[in-house]
């Protein structure tokens, strides 16, 4: 044969090592596969009426999708009930449930690579992958004396059985999430223990933090100013759900003063262990979140109806899809409303035919995460004047070392920085909530939460004739020296966690005689409260929660539209309001034209951060302006601006409003008193007139810098942006306008251009107990993780519109109507 | 008379290509879908033209019979937010589906013609 007739086979042949090379080198190849790639998904986003047959149920299950995208399940069997909402949830939302199990793990390097190293390695090394795989022992060991647990192995092993069977329909059909397919990795099967790894996620974000490591930190540097920086007492506060106003317990005030001195070697373990807690959370989410909340009950006799209404507003870091899934679950036993989170079988915050509840974060605590310096010797902990063994664990390939105080967080020769986190209490908090969703009363509530841990939570409590709050949680008690809980203790046993709070001491209320109940991630308990209860220092100051109370202090008779209009819509802040008519006495007379400005635009304001409100951006940046004035400039003067910034990081006013910067409740409190009392001192030697009305200067100037036109509405600075979970920013939503500020109920911190708020009421929920059908909800997102399905972020503008969604609430299939129907699944039993 | 024959293989020769190719698709290993293009070119036999057109519109069809077992709706937007995340167009992605199934056929198919030729010169 002639050299030229090979030519033609030999591009034949071209073409194919072309593709082959192209397959090996580039996921090209797999994505595109026309009958296992991608274009196969487009079966995932059909909404329509379909029968699944599924090897693990033993009997059928009917799941309506009603109008508005959510997903009621109706079975004859608890354990068919909890398969399909395994199978439901992961269906929408695997990429998500499994994200969180492996973040939970700390092994996020299994789906996205290396890049997480450092994370996995923080997360392992908190002991939280350790403390899930206890928990869940726990349940197994404990199921046969124990109905809670035995109610938690029969759903977790459901629940885990219906996500995996979610995941063999995937694969079979060739349906499995486009990220999965897109990264090339296949999902691994859920077990119980990754639900408790989403446990252990919760508890961190609600309930972790360095609090203790910046107070130690803090102290080196100002020593007892501290007590001014960060007060014990807030100066603001004046209610106090749980009781306790009365005067200071001087014991508690003096354990507060009492703080341990760290030697260098501590302080420097404190710096690294401070820099190690920037890897958490993961960067892959690598927004600002915050971890308020909204709670308020009313009693009967102050609604329309004459029944109790409760409204809940968790607030959290925003994400596409969200971190709420709504359902409802009815089978023997239970007919139950509400949202779950991805990996966890239970309604976290709902309501069934007798009961509602909510719940918010407490008051910080220093995040239940307390330090310890502990000496060790080798392979050994000092403890009481007797060398123990380390416990070693060996976990996601990292090695982890315990003392009998909690894992070994960093060690520089014989000095360890040891963390006793109550995360690490082996706990189940899910089979409580799984317990309190089929609750029918108060005492019965009251008693499921006994055995809370951990996140310190409040649960607001309603049903048909009375009101309540309780605080469960482990609040530990500490013995012996009883140096300063917020601060960095010694470890050698001279102090020590002799207990927990008795639970009938830890803050509660029922049916109070004002007739409402506010809880709002302020101090519980009053400054007389006998036990050591955290310090100012932490996430959230109480002015929201004083806002709340003043709105139904000044309403005595609130409908269920009253209380969904003030959830979305009030945009009072409650500091402004305290505030501005103190500030105007300082700029009264003030010839200055900015001044004068501001003053008019201040003076006839109703302290509503409206979108459209002008002076609204003057008390914004004021207050910024302000608090830069007196506590930098302090930092500054006294030579701790640099190591202060480079450690514990630059702080912001109204939580941290400004890019990069973090927010202090403290500082927000220590201010609003300096406006209040009209003294600046200890934090400054200016008097407050003259800091007022230079801050005003600034504000005014920078606002006229921004918008010449003096068109500086609330508006441009402030709104939501909505991120995608994966990082993906192609498919974030907004920032889209909206009022409010940190001191609203939706109380995201930050402001435009470069911060725009990321969090707010991530589920608001208004039940009405006269009827609980007609009860109202709406959480900003969708049901679905996919960018391309129409129920990706289709409650998003009813959220920024404050559109409550009814949730509708039947008690079987057969009585849904039709017309509030958008598609049935019926899942029914077979093989594949 | 020899145009008919041309076409009437042609014609062969793609429904060979595009249903050999659907079926070869269901396997789930794309490469196998090469196979198509080189039976139809063995059983045909009209030269490299016939069987390199045919071998590369099947393909394309073969794709275009694929897209009908889905719910097409659908398609557009699940494309654009693979384009997103892969950071190339979803036109582009699109394309380069079909672009493989087709030069996978039309390379079966030139090796198929070629095997034929040096059978026949070998008898």
């Amino acid at each position: 044969m002639k050299k030229r007739e090979f030519i033609v086979p030999a591009i034949g042949v071209l073409i194919v090592v072309i593709i082959v090379v192209l397959g090996s080198f580039t996921p090209l190849i797999s994505i595109l596969n026309p009958t296992t790639g991608v274009i196969q998904n487009s079966r995932n986003l059909v909404i329509g009426n379909e029968s699944v047959s599924l090897p693990g149920l033993t009997s059928k299950v009917v799941v309506v999708q009603d109008k508005n995208g959510v997903y009621h399940i109706y079975s004859s069997n608890t354990r068919d009930l909890y398969y399909a909402l395994g199978f439901i949830q992961a269906k929408d939302r695997l990429e998500e449930i499994e994200v969180f199990g492996l973040e939970g793990m700390g092994q996020m390097q299994r789906m996205f690579g290396s890049s997480y190293y450092n994370y996995d390695k923080f997360q392992t090394l908190t002991g939280a992958p350790i403390t899930a795989q206890k928990d869940w022992l726990s349940v197994v060991n404990n199921s046969a004396t124990n109905a809670t647990d035995l109610l938690t192995e029969n759903a977790m092993q459901s629940y885990s059985s219906g996500i995996n069977e979610s995941i063999n329909y995937s694969e079979s059909h060739n349906t499995i999430p486009v990220l999965f397919k897109l990264l090339g990795v296949k999902p691994f099967y859920w077990t119980p223990v990754y639900s408790y790894a989403v446990q252990e996620i919760m508890t961190q974000q609600l309930e972790f933090g360095p609090d203790s490591l910046q107070f130690a930190i803090l102290y080196s540097m100002m020593g007892n100013f501290t007590y001014n920086w960060l007060p014990t007492f807030s100066q603001i506060q004046t209610y106090y759900y749980g009781g306790y106003s009365g005067p200071v317990n001087q014991t508690i005030l003096n354990m507060s003063h009492n703080t341990f001195s760290i030697n260098s070697t501590v302080l420097s373990l404190a710096k690294n262990v401070l820099y190690q807690f920037r890897y958490d959370p993961p960067t892959y989410f690598n927004f600002s979140t915050s971890d308020h909340s909204n709670e308020i009950v009313v009693a009967g006799n102050r609604t329309t109806t004459g029944y109790p209404i409760l409204m809940g507003g968790p607030v959290l870091g925003f994400s596409l899809p969200s971190i709420w899934f709504q359902v409802q679950l009815v089978g023997p036993g239970l007919d139950v409303y509400g949202v779950v989170l991805p990996g966890a079988p239970a309604i976290i915050i709902g309501f069934n035919q007798k009961i509602a509840w909510t719940l918010t974060d407490t008051q910080a605590i220093s995040s239940g995460t307390f330090f310890f310096a502990q000496q060790l010797n080798g392979d050994s902990y000092l403890w009481n004047g007797t060398y123990y063994p380390l416990t070693h664990y060996s976990v996601n390939g990292f090695e982890v070392n315990w003392t009998n105080l909690g894992p070994v967080m960093a060690r520089e020769g014989n000095t360890a920085l040891v963390m006793d986190w109550v995360g690490n209490i082996v706990s189940n908090e899910i089979g409580v909530i799984l317990k309190i969703n089929s609750a029918g009363n108060w005492s019965q509530f009251r008693s499921d939460l006994s055995s809370w841990i951990a996140p310190y939570q409040n649960f607001a409590f309603a049903n048909r004739t009375m009101i309540a709050d309780i605080s469960p949680s482990y609040y530990p008690i500490f013995g012996g020296a009883t140096y300063n809980p917020a601060s960095i203790m010694p470890g050698n046993g001279v102090e020590y966690i002799s207990g927990s709070i008795p639970y009938d001491m830890v803050p509660q209320v029922v049916n109070p005689s004002q007739g409402f109940i506010v809880s709002s991630n302020q101090r519980q308990v009053g400054p007389g409260y006998p036990y050591w209860f955290g310090t100012t220092a932490g996430f959230s100051d109480e002015f929201r929660a004083q806002m709340e109370v003043d709105y139904l202090l000044n309403h005595t008779r609130v409908s269920e539209s009253n209380i969904v209009n003030f959830q979305g819509t009030n945009y009072t802040d409650y500091a402004a309001q305290v505030a501005v008519p103190q500030i105007l006495t300082y700029l009264q007379g003030n010839t200055n034209a900015s001044v004068e400005r501001a003053y008019s635009l201040l003076s006839g304001w109703n302290y509503n951060m409206t979108t459209d409100s002008l002076a609204a951006s003057v008390w914004f940046f004021t207050d910024m302006y302000l608090f830069n004035d007196t506590f930098i400039s302090l930092l500054n003067q006294r030579g701790l601006l640099q190591e202060y910034n480079s450690t514990i990081g630059t702080p912001s006013g109204m939580g941290g409003s400004y890019p990069n910067t973090s927010g202090l409740a403290s500082l927000d409190i220590d201010l609003l008193n300096a406006i209040l009392t009209g003294n600046a001192s200890p934090f400054s030697n200016l008097s407050m007139k003259s800091l007022v009305v230079d801050s005003v200067i600034q504000a005014m100037n920078f606002l006229n810098e921004k918008y010449p036109s003096g068109n500086y509405t609330w508006g441009k600075f402030y709104g939501f942006l909505f991120p995608n979970l994966f990082g993906l920013s192609e498919f974030n939503v907004g920032p889209i306008s909206k009022g409010g500020d940190f001191n609203t109920p939706n109380d995201a911190s930050g402001v435009a251009p470069n911060a725009y708020p990321t969090g707010g009421q991530s589920w608001e929920m208004v039940i009405n107990m006269s009827n609980v059908s007609r009860s109202y909800g709406v959480y900003p997102g969708g049901q679905s993780e996919n960018p391309a399905s129409p129920l990706y972020s289709n409650y998003v503008n009813d959220w920024i519109n404050d559109t409550y969604l009814p949730l509708l609430f039947y008690p079987s299939s057969s009585s849904f109507p039709v017309n509030e129907t958008m598609d049935v699944i019926s899942l029914v039993p077979g093989g594949q | 008379m020899m145009k008919i024959v041309s076409v009437s293989g042609f014609i062969i020769s793609l429904l060979i290509v595009t249903i050999a190719g659907v079926l070869l698709l269901f396997t789930n290993v794309w490469y196998l879908v090469l196979l198509s293009g080189l039976v139809a070119s063995i059983v045909v036999r009209k030269g490299y033209l016939v069987s390199a057109l045919s071998g590369f519109v099947g393909g394309i069809a073969g794709i275009l019979i694929i897209f009908l077992t889905l719910p097409l709706n659908n398609l557009g937007s699940l494309m654009s937010e693979v384009g997103a995340i892969a950071g190339i167009s979803s036109v582009i992605l699109m394309a380069l589906m079909f672009l493989i199934n087709g030069g996978l056929c039309l390379s079966g198919a030139l090796i198929g013609t070629f095997i034929t030729r040096v059978v026949k010169r070998s008898q």
